[in-house]
């Protein structure tokens, strides 16, 4: 896996909150392109914020990030909007769903007032994706009326919906039975392996980490080659 | 579906989801913008039909009182009865070869106090211009002539009684409608001719019985309690036709009956400024020019309209306002909304489209709902003219 090309690299990244003690400081790292890797570590060492400052949701204060060969701290601040947009799929710990939009439009959000995506294939596989996890027949329902559960699967189907490159999903099982986190696991790997895309997600769960092949230990940032 | 449709379709979940907060800010807008609409209208509409006949005629003989009151109530049968001039006042300034006078007698009234009843001769249909739509002037007593916006029902119009508390006053009559007016876009529409005659029926002046029915003599109070030959008899005719009208007579002196006003067409202005000088220092009688008082009349309901404008016009500035406010809010509460928007790096621009659409869905249901409540109220208000 490391001989590929690598699609996101981090050198000596270092970021701080202003008013607080916390930094996060990483020497070097590597995903290869297509691979699936998961951060792990304990809570409050930064694995989030790691998954921000990789999908430019924060700025680069220290260091690089490289995405696709493109520098961050070089992009302008547009450039990376649309890099998210059309690249990247994110799933987010609190789901981030707008609570008056049906499932359907939470789904199709990022694609509707996206730029550049071109709607009509994102609309042909919002009945498939959403029948893989279960919420097929929930589409028109307010998101409000939805369970936890149900308002994962649509966050998760909304991460996926546009084909993206690099899906970062940050605890996308947290609140979901084994069953229904193992559905969700194999949907992402599974859309990612389709699509030859890159997973980089954050976990705790001991089960879902088998499954990636390469797993980043944050706190002492020991890299594992799973396989 | 379109990028522009989805967008439109986000729009409408946010207002429709936002329903109270979205209704509050339509009707804000509608009445801000349908209030000062409505008023104008109202206010124009009186102005026209004050401007109808400011200048028809030039002048107008009445007794001695308020001005104002007098053309209102001479030229466009608004507000109360007014103390009248005599018929021989009326007599003799019609005897001017150089003048053309009509009188006007506007004591009257029918339907509840809602349509006027004019007495006056058949030249008022001539210098105002007014053609039968159908059926024939009248040519006797107890018969009518209609405005075009006059409701009858079975081809009769009652009278209204002039004092319900006194026992002396005539009882009501029933009109029989002879024709009927063309419209004329004039306070003639919705007004009831009668012949002199009539009105002075109505006055109690005349009336018809049977010959063994004297009554009583007419009582102090009545019209003709100064009269010798007065009386009231206990089975006055109310509808006069073909059968009794022999019956009809008149009592009292012919020369004191009242009228209202004498309209008066001048043959030149050498005559008008005769007649003018003539009147001047007169102690019961005054020569009005209508035009002058309605532009009086006019000018204080522009400086009305134009306070109520501005009062308008703050009331607007405070609700837009209100409104600014309430979308702020709105637009703070949805932070969290808009930041999500953020991070899935939806373009800025299609976020502004989103929310300039919610705004322009506003504002159609505003445009629509101003549309409505301005006619609703427009159809619904009483005219201005009916307040007076």
């Amino acid at each position: 896996m490391q001989n590929k090309t690598p699609v996101i690299s981090v050198d000596h990244l270092i970021f701080r909150y202003p008013d607080s003690n916390f930094k996060l400081d990483i020497p070097k790292f590597e995903v290869a392109s297509g691979a699936q890797c998961v951060i792990t570590g304990p809570s409050g060492c930064g694995k989030t914020t790691l998954l921000r400052l990789l999908s430019g949701i924060e700025s680069i204060q220290t260091g690089e990030i490289t995405i696709k060969n493109q520098k961050l701290s070089k992009l302008p601040h547009l450039a990376i909007r649309n890099l998210r947009n059309l690249n990247f799929g994110f799933v987010f710990q609190d789901f981030r769903l707008v609570d008056y939009l049906s499932l359907r439009d939470n789904i199709l959000l990022g694609v509707t007032l996206g730029s550049a995506i071109d709607r009509a294939p994102a609309i042909a596989r919002l009945d498939k994706l959403s029948d893989r996890v279960g919420i097929a027949h929930l589409l028109d329902r307010p998101v409000s009326k939805l369970s936890r559960g149900e308002m994962q699967r649509v966050a998760v189907c909304r991460a996926l919906i546009h084909n993206p490159a690099i899906i970062f999903a940050d605890e996308p099982t947290a609140n979901l039975d084994r069953k229904n986190s193992a559905i969700i696991w194999d949907l992402i790997n599974s859309e990612a392996r389709n699509n030859a895309a890159t997973v980089v997600a954050v976990s705790h769960d001991p089960d879902s980490i088998d499954r990636f092949e390469q797993v980043i230990e944050l706190d002492s940032l020991i890299e594992t080659v799973a396989s | 579906m379109t990028q522009s449709a989805a967008i439109l379709r986000l729009a409408w979940a946010y207002l429709a989801s936002h329903r109270k907060q979205s209704t509050a800010i339509l009707i804000a807008i509608s009445l801000a913008v349908s209030l000062p609409i409505v008023t104008s209208n109202i206010v124009d509409q009186y102005l026209q039909t004050l401007d109808t006949r400011s200048g028809n005629p030039p002048l107008m003989l009445s007794p001695q009182g308020s001005r104002f009151d007098t053309v209102l109530k001479v030229q466009y049968f608004l507000g109360e009865s007014l103390p009248p001039l005599q018929w021989k006042d009326a007599a003799n300034i019609s005897a001017n070869k150089s003048l053309r006078c009509v009188p006007v007698h506007a004591l009257h009234t029918a339907n509840d106090r809602a349509t006027p009843v004019i007495g006056t001769g058949t030249d008022y249909f001539t210098v105002r211009n007014l053609n039968l739509q159908s059926g024939q002037m009248f040519t006797h007593a107890g018969e009518c002539v209609i405005g075009a916006l006059v409701n009858i029902e079975k081809g009769v119009i009652q009278t209204d009684i002039s004092n319900p508390f006194d026992l002396s006053a005539p009882a009501s009559l029933s009109l029989t409608v002879a024709g009927r007016l063309h419209p004329s876009g004039t306070p003639d529409d919705r007004a009831i001719f009668v012949s002199l005659d009539t009105a002075w029926i109505l006055d109690g002046y005349g009336h018809g019985h049977d010959v063994a029915d004297q009554g009583t003599a007419a009582a102090n109070s009545s019209v003709l309690g100064d009269a010798t030959d007065g009386h009231q008899p206990n089975n006055a005719i109310r509808t006069i036709d073909k059968t009794n009208r022999h019956k009809i007579h008149f009592h009292g002196n012919r020369n004191l009956y009242p009228i209202s006003a004498v309209l008066i067409w001048p043959n030149t202005l050498r005559d008008q400024i005769v007649l003018e000088g003539k009147y001047i220092d007169h102690k019961s009688l005054q020569i009005l020019r209508p035009d002058v008082e309605i532009k009086s009349i006019m000018r204080y309901v522009f400086q009305m309209n134009a306070v109520l404008q501005r009062i308008f016009l703050i009331l607007g500035t405070g609700t837009s306002l209100l409104i600014a406010v309430i979308i702020f809010q709105a637009i703070n509460a949805r932070k969290c909304d808009l930041n999500t928007m953020r991070l899935l790096g939806c373009s800025h621009l299609q976020v502004l489209k989103l929310l300039g659409t919610e705004l322009f869905l506003l504002l159609v249901g505003s445009a629509l709902l101003t549309i409505v409540l301005t006619t609703t109220l427009i159809a619904t208000l009483p005219s201005l003219e009916s307040l007076i």
